[in-house]
């Protein structure tokens, strides 16, 4: 009986660890563009994913950005660009993604598409 | 009587004749000699030249020769009835894999193994299922990076639940304007179902001429696509030579990640043969280009 017991208590602890262990990181990389051109480094892009939020990441000379994100799913990028954000639906996986951006002017509104 | 009849200019005449005679000995001796230098500067590079190409030729003669006896030896693992050890099996796919991507469409391998793997009970066969993958995905990165540095590519994310949701009409993704060595076109692709058992999705590519453009017919295809699928091998040849191709960079129950590459069919694999008419298209294009190349300076 309290072998039982034992097993019982085993098996509820494995199945509580399983259940609290992260999913598998997911990365997010690519390079974002003002139409054709390069933003440089003067955009930032943060995520969120589920409830989950991502502090802003800088990109690098050529336009360049890479996020790593904990959780596997959708999430959200939102670029920040000249005073202005645009934000669009991306999915993160356990293998790394690239999500290249376009920024595009619409309306006086900053719009970002994905290329 | 004559001597007393001659001038200055006689006596000049008699002291330059002699110089010139030698004048024209030495220019004939320095044309022949730079002449024969010139020849022999031009013999010894088309010398080199030949040297270089029968050298490149028999390389690459041992080496396909040596291609050839490894990949008979490989496959005939796979063809063989007996059944071998799986490990033996992914390592020679792998073997093939990284050797003979460029010219070979491995993924009935990819397949037979995948099924392989779903029936054995072999304790490692999550291993062989892994590298499996990512030989897979390596090859593809390794087909994309080269290809995108030549074409034109856009990504698109397919939500699946609302793939679920629409049913068969199936969903369409945002098409892109792509433009590759002077021609353009509209390309659009149609996400039609899922085999999440599988990792594969059936879809749609579409591509129309661009506004103003009439070189292209508007082309449809629907296929598999699936992390096997690379990208050189499987693509959809257009008509006015390009080559699109659809690959799967990263799927999960939830969403998948398609990668639309647009390419010369010149940079497609080894196997895939140009039409006549590409050939002379592409001719053609170069022609009108160097000739548009040699009237720039005039102007």
């Amino acid at each position: 009986m309290r072998d039982r017991n034992v097993t019982a208590v085993f098996a509820l602890a494995a199945l509580v660890a399983a259940a609290t262990v992260p999913a598998l990181a997911g990365e997010v990389y690519g390079k974002i563009a003002d139409g054709s051109a390069s933003v440089g480094e003067a955009a930032t892009v943060a995520a969120k994913c589920g409830a989950k939020a991502y502090p802003p990441a800088k990109t690098d000379k050529a336009g360049s950005y890479h996020l790593a994100l904990a959780e596997s799913g959708k999430c959200t990028l939102t670029v920040s660009y000249k005073g202005q954000s645009a934000s669009i639906e991306v999915a993160s996986y356990d293998d790394p993604v690239q999500v290249d951006i376009v920024l595009e002017a619409k309306d006086g509104k900053l719009a970002a598409r994905r290329r | 009587m004559a001597d007393k009849t001659r001038d200055a200019w006689d006596k000049l005449a008699v002291l330059l004749a002699p110089v010139g005679g030698l004048l024209t000995a030495i220019s004939v001796a320095y044309v022949g000699v730079e002449g024969s230098k010139v020849i022999d500067r031009r013999q010894a590079a088309e010398t080199n030249a030949r040297l270089y190409s029968e050298l490149m030729s028999r390389r690459e003669e041992s080496e396909s020769s040596l291609r050839k006896d490894m990949f008979v030896s490989i496959i005939s693992s796979f063809l063989q009835p007996q059944a071998g050890d799986l490990d033996t099996k992914v390592l020679n796919l792998e073997l093939l894999a990284f050797n003979f991507h460029e010219s070979l469409n491995l993924k009935p391998l990819f397949l037979d193994l995948q099924r392989r793997l779903a029936t054995t009970r072999d304790p490692h066969r999550e291993d062989y299922r892994v590298r499996l993958n990512r030989v897979a995905r390596e090859i593809t990165a390794r087909q994309l990076f080269a290809l995108e540095g030549r074409g034109a590519s856009f990504r698109r994310s397919v939500d699946l639940e609302e793939l679920d949701k629409v049913g068969r009409t199936g969903l369409p993704l945002d098409s892109e304007h792509i433009e590759v060595e002077g021609q353009s076109c509209e390309t659009g692709l149609r996400v039609l179902e899922v085999d999440r058992a599988q990792q594969q999705l059936r879809v749609r590519l579409e591509v129309r001429s661009s506004e103003g453009n009439r070189d292209l017919s508007d082309a449809r295809a629907t296929f598999d696509v699936g992390f096997f699928d690379f990208p050189m091998i499987d693509n959809t040849r257009l008509a006015n030579g390009l080559r699109c191709a659809v690959t799967l960079a990263a799927f999960s129950p939830d969403s998948a990640d398609l990668v639309i590459t647009c390419f010369p069919g010149e940079y497609a694999s080894l196997k895939d043969r140009m039409f006549y008419d590409e050939v002379i298209q592409k001719l053609q294009r170069t022609a009108a280009e160097e000739s548009a190349q040699d009237a720039a300076p005039r102007k």
